[in-house]
C-alpha cells in the first residue's frame, strides 16, 4: 500500500519532530544569528551592530594576548576542574559500581543527584560562607593557631575551581561508575586467577576498560566549565579572566555586541575541538570500544 | 596434620559452605590426582560451581581443608595458587587482542617478555589460533574466545586446569567437536583438570573420573563405567541416561521375587543390592529394554501399550504406557526387530540383572 509505505518512510522524522521543533528555532537559528553577529563591525558610538561582513573581530581576539590569555585561562580551568572531578570521583564511582550493593546503592545515587536538586546559586552561598576571608575554614584555621591571617579562597581560582568542582562532580561520577559497572566481575576473577594482584588488576584491567567513562565524564565536564558563568563570576576572581564572563562583559558592559558574538563563536570552537580531540584520543587509547 | 599424598594434586576434605539460609556445599571431600581429568556433575544448583570457586580462591568454604600438591592452601590468595580458569562466559579481556589475552598471565607474573611471547605463541599454535592474534575478543567468533580461553589458562602453566561449564555456550555441533578436541588436548598436555558441567556427556567425554553432585553434597565418585554401570542412588540413575522407575515389591526368600502390579517379575541376582524386602522401585534403563508381541520372562501378564514411537536420528525412542506409569525404550535406528506402531499392546523384555532395585524412598 502506497499510503502505508509513505507513513513508514516519514516515521522517523515524525518522532525527530518535536525536538526538531525545539532546536532548530531556539539554538540552530541563534547560533546562525550569532555567527551572523560575529562578522558584523560594532559602532562605539550606538553600540549598534554595523551590518557589513569583516573578519575584524576574529583577528582582533585572535592576535590580543588579552583574549589569547582568556582562552589558555578557559582551556587551564575546565582541564583542571575535570582532572580533579576524576581523582575525586573516581575512588566514589568505583566504590558506587562494585561494592554499594543493593542496599546503598540508591542512597549513594541521591547523594551524588542531591546537588543538582538545589540551586546553583544557593550553593555559591553556602560556599560563600564557608571560604570567605571571615568564613567558618578560615575561621577554624585561624582559631586553631595554624593561620595568622586568612587566606585568600573566596574570590580567587581556589574558590572558583571548589564551586566548580562541587557542581560538576556528578557529571564526571555517574559516566564513570556506569563504566565500572559494565565491567563483568568475571573478568576480574579472571585476571586475579592468572595472577594478578589487586593493584594489577586495577592498573591492567579496571582502569582500561572504564576509559570510556573517563573520557565522557571530560567531556561533560570540561564542557560545562568552559560555558560557566556563574561560579567564575560569584567565586572567581577578575585577575583570572575566563570566557563565559568575558562574552557577557564585552556585550554588556563594553556593549560590543559583533566582539562578544565572535568570542562565543571561538568558544564554541573550542569546546567542539576540545570534543572532537577527546574522541580521537579515546580512539587511540581505546580501539577495542568501537564495537562496545 | 600428615603431609597430603604422594601424587595428589588435589585434596579437598569436608569443604562445607552456606548463602545465607542454603546450604551449597556440605562436607564434599575429593581427591585428584596428578594428570586426572575429574568432571563435577550435577544439576544446576547443585553446588558445584561453588566448589570451583573455592578451588580456585575465589570464594572461601565455612569448614573444611583444600590442599594443592600437599600443601594447605586456605591462606593462599587466588592470584598465588596457580589455576587456570575457563570461565562459563570466557571472561576474556575486552580491551587486549588475542595475544595479549593469552599474555596476561605471564605479564603479571612478571615472566621475563620473551618468556611470554614465547609462550603465547606456543598456545594460540596449541589451539589453533594462529592469524587470529591482533583481533579483540568481539571480533572473534564463540569457537574462538573459547580456544583462546583456554589458551590464556594454559599459559600460565598451571597445576590444575578448572573448566567451569566451559563449553556450555557453544552450539550442539561444535561443542561435540570441542568436548573431544580438548579432551584430546588436556591427555596430551598430561595437566590436571576439573571439569564442571550439568552435561553428562561432556562430562564423560573429557572426565576420567565423574563426581556426581547434588543438593550441595558429593553423591559419588568413580570411572565413567562405575558410576554409569553401579549408581549409588536414584538420583544418580535418573541422572545419567534415561531410567524409568516403577513401583514394584520384594518378597524375600530364596531368591528374593521382584515383581509390580502390572505384570513384571523375576528373581533378584547377586547383581542386585542384598536384603531388599517390601517397597522397591525398578529403574530401567531405556537402553536395556527390548519389546516384544509376546509375553515374555520378565514380563508375562497386562501387556504395555505403545504411546508414543519417536525417531531421533541414530536412536529410536518409544514412549510405553505401562499400569499408568511410562517408560522409555530405546533401539538403534537401523535395529531389524519388529515394528511396533503407536497403540499396539507389547511386552517388555530385559535381563533381571539390568533392572536397578531401590529400595522405595532412598
Amino acid at each position: 500500500m502506497p499510503t502505508s509505505r509513505m507513513l513508514r518512510r516519514a516515521t522517523p522524522w515524525l518522532m525527530l519532530a518535536p525536538s526538531l521543533l525545539v532546536l532548530v528555532p531556539f539554538f540552530v537559528l541563534p547560533i546562525a544569528i550569532m555567527f551572523r553577529n560575529s562578522l558584523a563591525r560594532d559602532n562605539p558610538a550606538t553600540g549598534m551592530l554595523m551590518p557589513e561582513i569583516t573578519v575584524a573581530n576574529y583577528a582582533r581576539i585572535l592576535g590580543d594576548w588579552f583574549y589569547a590569555q582568556i582562552f589558555l585561562n578557559s582551556l587551564a580551568a575546565s582541564f583542571g576542574v575535570a582532572l580533579l572531578t576524576l581523582l575525586i570521583g573516581y575512588p566514589f564511582a568505583y566504590y558506587l559500581a562494585r561494592w554499594a550493593g543493593r542496599r546503598w546503592l540508591p542512597v549513594l545515587m541521591w547523594v551524588v543527584y542531591m546537588p543538582i536538586l538545589v540551586s546553583v546559586i544557593t550553593r555559591v552561598f553556602g560556599w560563600i560562607v564557608i571560604t570567605a576571608d571571615s568564613g567558618i575554614l578560615n575561621g577554624l584555621l585561624l582559631g586553631a593557631g595554624i593561620l595568622r591571617e586568612p587566606v585568600r579562597i573566596l574570590f580567587d581560582i581556589s574558590g572558583m575551581t571548589i564551586g566548580m568542582v562541587h557542581r560538576y562532580l556528578p557529571l564526571m561520577i555517574l559516566p564513570l561508575a556506569n563504566s565500572i559497572a559494565k565491567i563483568d566481575p568475571r573478568v576480574l576473577a579472571a585476571s586475579t586467577s592468572l595472577g594478578a594482584s589487586g593493584r594489577d588488576t586495577f592498573l591492567r584491567v579496571v582502569l582500561p576498560l572504564s576509559l570510556p567513562g573517563v573520557v565522557a565524564g571530560f567531556q561533560l565536564v570540561t564542557a560545562v566549565v568552559l560555558s560557566d558563568y556563574v561560579l567564575p563570576t560569584l567565586m572567581g576572581s577578575t585577575r583570572f579572566r575566563i570566557l563565559a564572563p568575558a562574552v557577557f562583559d564585552e556585550a554588556i558592559g563594553s556593549v560590543r555586541w559583533a566582539l562578544a558574538a565572535s568570542l562565543a563563536m571561538v568558544m564554541l570552537a573550542i569546546v567542539a575541538v576540545t570534543m572532537v580531540a577527546l574522541n580521537l584520543a579515546m580512539r587511540r587509547l581505546a580501539p577495542w570500544a568501537r564495537g562496545l | 596434620m600428615a603431609v597430603g599424598e604422594a601424587g595428589l594434586d588435589l585434596e579437598i576434605a569436608g569443604i562445607s559452605k552456606r548463602f545465607g539460609s542454603v546450604r551449597a556445599l556440605q562436607d564434599c571431600s575429593l581427591t585428584v590426582r596428578r594428570g586426572e581429568h575429574m568432571a563435577l556433575l550435577g544439576p544446576s544448583g547443585c553446588g558445584k560451581s561453588t566448589l570451583l570457586n573455592i578451588i580456585a580462591g575465589l570464594d572461601d568454604p565455612d569448614a573444611g581443608e583444600l590442599r594443592i600438591r600437599g600443601a594447605p592452601v586456605a591462606d593462599v590468595p587466588p592470584n598465588r595458587r596457580n589455576i587456570g580458569v575457563v570461565f562459563q562466559s570466557y571472561a576474556l579481556f575486552p580491551h587486549l587482542t588475542l595475544r595479549e589475552n593469552v599474555a596476561y598471565g605471564l605479564k603479571v607474573r612478571r615472566e621475563p617478555p620473551r618468556v611470554a611471547e614465547e609462550r603465547a605463541t606456543e598456545m594460540i599454535a596449541l589451539l589453533k589460533l594462529d592469524g587470529l592474534e591482533h583481533r579483540y575478543p568481539n571480533e572473534l567468533s564463540g569457537g574462538q574466545q573459547q580456544r583462546a580461553a583456554i589458551a590464556r589458562a594454559l599459559a600460565i602453566r598451571p597445576v590444575i586446569v578448572l573448566l567451569d561449564e566451559a563449553l556450555s555456550a557453544l552450539d550442539k555441533n561444535l561443542r561435540e567437536e570441542m568436548q573431544i578436541e580438548l579432551s584430546l588436548l588436556l591427555r596430551r598436555l598430561g595437566v590436571t583438570t576439573i571439569l564442571v558441567t550439568h552435561d553428562q556427556r561432556e562430562a564423560f567425554t573429557i572426565g576420567d573420573r565423574i563426581a556426581l553432585m547434588h543438593a550441595g553434597r558429593i553423591v559419588q565418585v568413580g570411572t565413567t563405567e562405575e558410576v554409569y554401570g553401579h549408581p549409588a542412588s536414584s538420583f544418580v540413575l535418573d541422572f545419567l541416561g534415561s531410567a524409568s522407575a516403577l513401583p514394584g515389591r520384594v518378597e524375600p526368600g530364596s531368591p528374593p521375587i521382584a515383581s509390580t502390579a502390572f505384570g513384571l517379575g523375576f528373581e533378584l541376582t547377586a547383581a542386585h543390592r542384598a536384603g531388599l524386602a517390601g517397597p522397591v522401585r525398578l529403574y530401567l534403563r531405556a537402553e536395556d529394554v527390548t519389546l516384544s508381541r509376546e509375553p515374555t520372562a520378565v514380563h508375562r501378564a497386562s501387556p504395555a501399550r505403545v504411546e508414543l514411537s519417536t525417531f531421533l536420528g541414530a536412536l529410536k525412542r518409544q514412549v510405553i504406557e505401562l499400569g499408568g506409569h511410562q517408560v522409555l525404550v530405546d533401539a538403534a535406528a537401523g535395529h531389524h526387530g519388529p515394528r511396533f506402531a503407536q497403540g499396539d499392546a507389547v511386552y517388555l523384555s530385559f535381563r533381571p540383572e539390568s533392572c536397578f532395585v531401590l529400595p522405595e524412598g532412598e
